[in-house]
């Protein structure tokens, strides 16, 4: 966490170094008539959004960090690029290896069942067949889809896809895992066995970063946690700390 | 750790174990993480193929029937109706196996050059060398092209051509083109994904170069009486030298000349090697 003892190096197992993400957009401008639309379709200018600006944290052994925000605050932006998905403007993520990502966006391929989506899944984390074969019932297991894995993952409901994803990426319990806003779909009995996915990850040396938009989410699975609007660090620190700052200012968002 | 500079980072970072994660790897690294990944990318062209088998009723009979329809038109349209029949002894097998060679080229270029703003769905979701996206798409096209050639064997024995030895080489030359238009796809996927608009001209310079390449007619004979560089540039013309190449194995008068030979080996072994520096420069710097 971004706290005073920084630079302490036991257990270090990431670092994210003033991260900048932008992104180019071509600037939509909105022309009186159709000849001025389109030439500024064609001759448009880029935008630059700013999507995160310099972020920098550490993550440790055992940790358990919180990422929180409004929507459109920049966190997932910064997830996908500790997972290596996406690349930032500026920075560096140095990490033991790369983070598992879980996120609620994309499915890999939506017209094949759950089960070639977890073939596929587990052959991109770099198993053999072999390994695959074996691994694959205690996934099935995870996932508890029991005969809906041979349907098409497009025919899932977001709760299903959820577990599918859950049981592909923790499947080979990943030292740092990432999981974006997917723990909020699913039913209690999900929710209960994927905080005790994250809790194991923890206990054998490894970390996660839990990324939502609901402090409730936040407070039970995570101790510290950082705050984001509009790109920007708004606050850090431990959990029960932090989580009041955001509510206050949700309040006020919705005065206004 | 706001009190820490880049250096800093990057020197604790160090001290620790910890590594990059946030870009390709070096080469030599890019390349083992491509070989470690075989099998993802072997079953990514295994499904892209039954996707397009559950996709339509008549399934994978579809990889058949198409060229043989096209056949059937341009036998019409070319060989009849414009007289090209006349340019072989045996244009059905001519016409088959330069309908079946092109299909293959166009179709493995044509998915090549789109696949990396295709599979969104996939590069969001896992991580995974990009590069391994083109050569899944050319592996898939090339089992394609060779479940469906089988029914060109037929067509030669019908035909009144007997078996040889010389049939048992329609997999090489399947192999070469998809390997030429794996070369090519390397370059144009990262345009494509980076200009959108470029994938409009990739049907059109297709359309373009089949007219070329001698697909319904014998190139040395229509560009016979032409001024010497048309000659030599259709001559030279890549996907001209494969069609011969896969007709040769039914028709040895097909034979390309060596220095034809030669040529398409060197033009598709340096589109791969710089396709592949190149895509993954591309990786390292742009994701």
């Amino acid at each position: 966490m971004a706290d005073e003892n920084a630079t302490d190096e036991r257990d270090l197992i990431l670092i994210a170094d003033h991260i900048t993400i932008e992104y180019e957009v071509l600037a939509q401008r909105h022309g009186r008539s159709a000849a001025e639309r389109i030439v500024s379709q064609v001759m448009g200018r880029k935008q630059i959004i700013h999507a995160v600006k310099d972020v920098s944290f550490v993550l440790r052994r055992g940790d358990a960090l919180g990422l929180i925000g409004s929507n459109g605050s920049g966190k997932s932006s910064l997830v996908r690029v500790l997972a290596g998905l996406q690349r930032p403007t500026k920075g560096a993520v140095w990490a033991t290896s790369t983070p598992s990502m879980l996120a609620m966006s994309g499915v890999m391929m939506p017209d094949l069942s759950g089960a070639r989506n977890i073939r596929l899944g587990l052959l991109a984390l770099g198993l053999t067949p072999d390994e695959v074969a074996d691994l694959y019932p205690h996934v099935i297991e995870i996932t508890g889809l029991r005969e809906s894995i041979h349907l098409p993952v497009r025919t899932y409901s977001s709760g299903m896809r959820a577990r599918l994803k859950f049981g592909i990426a923790t499947a080979r319990a990943p030292e740092i895992l990432l999981v974006d806003e997917a723990l909020g779909t699913g039913d209690s009995r999900f929710r209960a066995s994927a905080e005790a996915r994250l809790a194991e990850i923890q206990s054998n040396a490894g970390a996660v970063i839990v990324v939502n938009h609901n402090a409730a989410t936040i407070e039970e699975t995570t101790k510290t946690c950082i705050w984001m609007e509009k790109g920007i660090v708004r606050a850090s620190g431990r959990t029960s700390d932090v989580l009041p700052m955001y509510e206050e200012f949700l309040g006020t968002q919705k005065k206004h | 750790m706001d009190a820490l500079t880049s250096e800093e980072a990057a020197a604790l970072a160090t001290r620790s174990g910890l590594h990059r994660v946030d870009q390709a790897g070096e080469f030599v690294a890019y390349l083992q993480e491509c070989w470690r990944l075989r099998y993802f990318t072997w079953n990514y062209a295994v499904s892209r193929t039954i996707l397009e088998t559950i996709q339509n009723r008549l399934g994978l009979f579809w990889q058949v029937l198409n060229p043989l329809l096209l056949t059937a038109v341009y036998y019409l349209a070319f060989g009849l109706l414009l007289g090209t029949a006349k340019d072989s002894t045996n244009f059905l097998v001519f016409l088959v196996g330069g309908v079946f060679t092109w299909q293959l080229f166009a179709s493995a270029l044509q998915s090549g050059s789109l696949v990396l703003s295709a599979t969104r769905d996939l590069t969001e979701s896992l991580l995974f060398p990009r590069i391994l996206l083109p050569i899944a798409v050319a592996t898939q096209e090339t089992l394609g092209a060779l479940g469906a050639a089988v029914v060109m064997y037929p067509i030669a024995m019908m035909s009144g051509i007997r078996p040889s030895w010389t049939w048992l080489l329609l997999p090489f030359s399947f192999i070469l083109t998809s390997m030429f238009a794996l070369g090519v796809s390397l370059f144009t996927s990262r345009w494509v994904e980076r200009v959108h608009d470029l994938r409009q001209f990739v049907p059109i310079v297709l359309r373009m170069l089949m007219f070329v390449s001698g697909v319904f007619y014998d190139v040395t004979i229509r560009f016979h009486k032409a001024p010497h560089v048309i000659r030599t540039i259709a001559n030279f013309n890549p996907p001209s030298i494969l069609l011969k190449l896969t007709r040769t194995v039914f028709l040895p008068d097909q034979l390309p000349a060596a220095h034809e030979l030669i040529w398409i080996f060197a033009i598709t072994f340096l589109l791969l090697v710089f396709g592949f520096v190149s895509f993954w420069r591309g990786e390292r710097r742009h994701g």
